[in-house]
């Protein structure tokens, strides 16, 4: 009773009626207008059940940016973790200039992901860009590609380009986990006479099973909604190939098709309630047995 | 031994300063072609620029509405920043202290935002009704229900940690639930309110999808979405689109230079605890 005096509910409130009203309520909507013709050409909308989301399945152009979201997410996770987790590795230890490489690592994250899409597309000009001056310069000029006027490169190239923005993230997650890590661990295992090898894989990894749990998780979530680098990047090009769920969505919205359009934010819904479900259930049950 | 070891650690530094050219190259792009004539920024490369061609930043200001679209994002970005402290931290306190059922079951749906999309169409929908369309009013408040989680989340490990009998001495010294809060607790959660300024910020600064979607007026626009619609223009001129870009990125990197401790304390928060 006093608690509930002294904290009132009221404090809630405001936050909550925001997050509800702007986010939650779309979102349950979402499941509703999914199942309808809504469009932008008429005032009227009828139900039509399940069709939506029939055709999202049966059109087999569509497979193409439900398997790039899914590529796109799983692919830029596994390297944005394991580039970060290197990159911790390097700069944890006594560097002279670790604190200025530190910021310079992590200085992707916190700009405007419009404007590194737009400096990638220079980056990846196939005739002027850099990165076949580059390839050309250290004699590999057979390796220079069209990055991303290639339709089955487009979707990798712009994958370079997230993991390029959010190594730094992961890096500075994994380097806080490794403070973690008791210095006695490493003073046993040296007098056992371990390998940095065996060190990594018996004392630090173990410890950073949380940092880990972290990072991909919140590289799984980014990486489904991503929308922003692709758009700058490709748009979705050449013609579709690097179309990803978000894109597709924008684009609906643009055509007035909003019952399909909805229906596809339902799906992404889905797609990132089981899979975050799901990495809990791995990482909980891995947790457990490092433990 | 210990001079093998320096070798070594010579040796990792070095390389990862080339590593780090990866990150520097394209910035320094961006600089060089922002001072070159048209022709010679056509290729954007690492040449050195013949001539230094400053005037590209008065060009851009002067037909870029570089001033307006800066007090948009200013004016975007602070409210929000505003809003959303003051509303989470209230949130997280009360949640943090009165562990009702109820109030677990709220955290738990706080998180849940930080896990699935925004339905952008229907979002669109709620918007019309509520009439903030196209609106700064509208445009703010939705920022603000979409940094909540993350903040709420920031906040609610930040309270866990002030001694409860603090709580219970202002108490004593009549203090209600209101004044407890403004004037003890939230004065004490300093570090965490300047951490969620900067990096809710710093997000609402470079976000261009909400303007994409909800805005259609281009008075309205921030910085971000003004440069991309300058872009859009002058898609040949590329020292004067990397002049733009540039004038966007120094404000950026001007606050993550000095707010580098903050941000990283912030993003760290929930991976420490595991």
């Amino acid at each position: 009773m006093y608690a509930s005096k002294l904290y009132s509910w009221k404090f809630i409130l405001p936050a909550f009626l925001l997050f509800f009203g702007l986010f939650l309520v779309p979102n349950l909507m979402g499941f509703y207008y999914s199942l309808t013709n809504w469009n932008a050409m008429s005032d009227q909308v009828k139900f039509i059940g399940l069709d939506n989301f029939r055709e999202v399945f049966t059109d087999p152009s569509n497979f193409r940016f439900i398997y790039n979201t899914l590529m796109f997410a799983l692919v830029t996770s596994l390297f944005k973790a394991v580039i970060g987790l290197a990159l911790a590795l390097m700069l944890n230890e006594g560097m002279k200039s670790k604190n200025v490489l530190r910021t310079i690592f992590f200085m992707p994250v916190v700009i405007s992901n419009l404007i590194v899409g737009l400096i990638f597309q220079q980056i990846y000009n196939p005739d002027t860009g850099i990165l076949n001056e580059f390839l050309h310069a250290i004699g590999l000029g057979a390796l220079s590609q069209s990055w991303i006027g290639d339709p089955k490169l487009a979707i990798w190239s712009s994958m370079g380009v997230e993991i390029w923005k959010a190594a730094g993230f992961n890096m500075v997650i994994f380097l806080a986990g490794l403070q973690m890590v008791p210095k006695e661990m490493y003073e046993a295992a040296d007098i056992d006479g371990a390998n940095y090898w065996n060190k990594l894989m018996k004392v630090t990894i173990p410890f950073l099973i949380p940092s880990i749990t972290i990072n991909m998780m919140l590289n799984v979530i980014s990486g489904l909604k991503v929308f922003d680098v692709i758009f700058a990047l490709t748009n979705g090009g050449p013609g579709r190939a690097s179309e990803v769920i978000n894109l597709t969505i924008f684009n609906q919205f643009g055509l007035g098709t909003y019952g399909y359009g909805t229906a596809l934010g339902v799906l992404l819904f889905v797609f990132l309630a089981v899979i975050s479900v799901g990495l809990v259930k791995i990482f909980t049950r891995s947790e457990v047995n490092a433990g | 031994m210990s001079r093998r070891f320096n070798m070594i650690n010579g040796i990792k530094e070095a390389l990862m300063w080339v590593l780090s050219l990866i990150i520097l190259v394209p910035v320094a792009m961006l600089i060089l072609n922002s001072v070159k004539n048209v022709t010679e920024s056509a290729v954007m490369s690492l040449k050195l620029p013949t001539e230094f061609h400053l005037e590209n930043f008065m060009t851009v200001f002067k037909d870029g509405n570089i001033i307006r679209s800066f007090g948009n994002s200013l004016l975007i970005s602070s409210f929000t920043s505003v809003i959303t402290i003051m509303t989470s931290s209230m949130a997280a306190f009360v949640m943090t202290r009165n562990r009702t059922r109820l109030n677990r079951y709220v955290y738990i749906l706080f998180l849940v935002g930080l896990i699935v999309p925004m339905n952008y169409i229907t979002t669109m929908k709620v918007l019309q009704m509520l009439h903030l369309i196209n609106t700064f009013t509208g445009i703010v408040l939705l920022y603000s229900a979409v940094f909540i989680p993350f903040t709420v989340f920031l906040f609610y490990g930040f309270v866990s940690g002030i001694p409860k009998e603090l709580d219970e001495s202002a108490v004593i010294d009549g203090c209600g639930g209101t004044s407890l809060f403004f004037r003890i607790i939230f004065p004490l959660m300093k570090p965490v309110s300047v951490t969620a300024l900067i990096i809710n910020f710093l997000n609402c600064w470079n976000d261009f999808v909400l303007p994409l979607y909800f805005l259609n007026s281009s008075s309205k626009w921030g910085m971000i979405m003004t440069m991309y619609n300058y872009f859009s223009q002058y898609i040949s001129s590329w020292n004067l689109v990397s002049a733009a870009m540039l004038i966007n990125l120094v404000p950026i990197l001007f606050v993550y230079v000095l707010g580098q401790k903050y941000i990283i304390s912030g993003m760290t928060a929930g991976a420490v605890k595991g």
